[in-house]
């Protein structure tokens, strides 16, 4: 080969190199695509063939601490559930309460001798998963209990949700069950608007799929129902080395060959948080807690077993696409970049290739999440409509009607784009995607200044709320690479969710 | 103002699935809990109808840009 050949060689190396970086973005986004497509097959794909009337005597434990504002609601919604009274024990494991929790919990045992117990750890503060192992040493003590549901202290159980999980247990083949948690605040915000719309389709839309493929990523912190059987197989206790302690339970069920049934219909409101830096910490621990889960089980992924589904390739994809995500965004847009300032004619094949089927699976996701539940679509229209994000949305409009943004528009003002111009337009597209997490890391730095509850709402309806996500997302991997600590922070609640 | 879709959507399940109300809502019988699972497992079918409505939002995008973009 001759010396020319070898630069035609290595130039095509590395666009091919850079395509391929491209082509990363596409991951998450076909992921997210195929899992949506597996929706409707839950027509057919689903428990309810298996499910009968059974109304198991069910334990149910709520981790409180310093819960005084919401325990006495919930253990009142709890008492007016559809299910027989004789059959429900509440334990209220008190954490080591500071504020009335103590007594608010007593009082209502008063009230209802025979079914709420007060029991006081009087060290508290080591994390949830330590103060439910509390409550299920006291009740694996007798074999009264034949199903333990776990919840948390804020959420609302609707008055037929419990009798819709037990029917899936009677299929010994079920290990557990879990709800669909609703945001449910009465004051909603902007914030949890979008974290609304997130639980519509993360929940009724994506564990729907997950039914249909067979494996469950995480029960509901807030509503898991197991079997009697299940809770012993998987040790009698839940996971205090980490801070994913609902995903090792879900993974340890289906370890153990025991379905996981998401039900749709069965709902539970829940309070979620009304700030940025709220929900940051509380998504850090949850992306952290995956972290730990993903080394925990490197052995199982993309395995298949006759066992559970844990190890198929399609649960391989989806865990790894949310996982990946910011990875993904930043090498897509690297990509993009590098084949623009090789000023290769692929770099713009490429981006329309990618753009135009991230706003098609962007547009069917959002549709058909939509549909799934849509009094809440509806009521978070605004939010439906923002949710890739403004900026990303003119982007997605851009790959797919190129002329509006290059051509219609500077028209519109008797301008028209010079080179120098379309050069720059077309790099801040392309680095859009990884710079968006950076507007949304802005707005929670904003959010604490005097401008911050205008300026950060605004910051995340450019940005995207899923740009949010994959912000703290990137956080979580600096926090593991410098080996931060990890500690257990409990999400403020103030009794804001209503029927 | 209060919210009161769940209360429609949670008060309106007692009722749907018997042609009589329910002596006793806390345990209804296993009639009553075999219907609301047969009416559950019915309404799945509304999904595959719901992601054709999703496709035809995309074929609808898809159909502009040949139309007038191309």
């Amino acid at each position: 080969m001759t010396g020319s050949d070898w630069g035609e060689f290595f130039g095509a190396a590395i666009e091919w190199t850079l395509l391929a970086l491209v082509a990363t973005g596409a991951i998450p986004v076909l992921s997210a695509s195929l899992a949506f497509i597996a929706i409707p097959f839950h027509a057919v794909i689903n428990h309810y063939g298996k499910a009968k009337p059974y109304l198991p005597r069910v334990a149910i434990i709520i981790p409180a601490w310093n819960e005084g504002l919401v325990i006495g609601q919930s253990i009142e919604r709890l008492m007016a559930l559809e299910y027989p009274r004789e059959s429900l024990h509440i334990y209220v494991v008190d954490d080591a309460s500071t504020d009335d929790t103590p007594d608010v919990i007593l009082a209502k045992a008063a009230i209802y001798p025979d079914n709420v117990f007060h029991l006081r750890r009087e060290q508290g503060g080591q994390g949830k998963a330590h103060t439910l192992n509390h409550g299920i040493d006291v009740v694996l003590k007798d074999d009264w209990m034949e199903a333990l549901l776990i919840m948390d202290a804020d959420v609302i159980y609707m008055p037929n949700s419990l009798r819709r999980m037990t029917r899936h247990l009677a299929d010994p083949k079920v290990g557990a069950v879990s709800a669909y948690i609703r945001e449910g605040s009465r004051d909603r915000n902007y914030l949890t608007r979008f974290i609304g719309l997130e639980y519509i389709l993360s929940q009724p839309a994506a564990r729907r799929a997950q039914n249909v493929l067979g494996a469950q990523a995480c029960l509901a912190g807030g509503a898991q129902l197991h079997t009697r059987e299940n809770l012993l197989a998987i040790g009698g206790r839940i996971d205090t080395a980490t801070l994913a302690e609902d995903t090792i339970t879900t993974f340890e069920t289906q370890l153990q060959g025991r379905m996981v049934v998401f039900e749709p219909l069965a709902v539970v409101l829940a309070e979620e948080p009304r700030t940025i830096d709220a929900l940051w910490k509380q998504r850090l621990r949850w992306a952290r807690g995956n972290v730990s889960v993903t080394s925990k089980y490197k052995k199982i992924w993309f395995r298949p077993s006759r066992k559970h589904n844990l190890g198929s390739v399609s649960f391989g994809i989806v865990w790894f696409s949310i996982w990946l995500l910011p990875v993904a965004m930043i090498t897509s847009s690297i990509g993009l970049l590098g084949l623009l300032f090789l000023q290769s004619d692929l770099a713009l094949h490429a981006f329309r290739a990618l753009w135009i089927f991230a706003a098609c699976a962007f547009v069917f996701i959002l549709a058909l999440g939509a549909q799934v539940d849509s009094q809440l679509a509806l009521r978070n229209w605004r939010e439906l409509f923002t949710f890739p994000g403004v900026i990303s949305m003119v982007v997605m409009l851009t790959a797919f009607f190129p002329q509006i943004l290059l051509t219609w528009i500077p028209g519109l003002f008797g301008l028209r784009l010079t080179e120098n111009g379309l050069f720059i337009l077309t790099v801040a597209i392309y680095v859009w995607i990884p710079f968006s997490m950076v507007v949304a890391w802005l707005a929670r730095k904003v959010e604490s200044t005097a401008v911050g509850p205008v300026v950060a709402p605004i910051l995340i309806y450019l940005a995207g709320y899923g740009s949010l996500l994959c912000a703290i997302t990137f956080d979580s991997y600096i926090k593991e690479a410098r080996h931060a600590e990890a500690v257990w922070q409990k999400t403020e609640k103030t009794g804001r969710v209503s029927r | 103002m209060k919210d009161r879709t769940m209360d429609r959507l949670a008060d309106s399940a007692p009722s749907r699935h018997s042609g009589e109300p329910v002596a006793d809502i806390r345990n209804p019988g296993d009639a009553f809990i075999q219907a609301e699972i047969d009416s559950n497992r019915r309404f799945e079918w509304l999904l595959p109808l719901k992601g054709f409505a999703a496709l035809g939002v995309v074929l609808v995008l898809v159909v502009i840009r040949k139309l007038f973009f191309e």
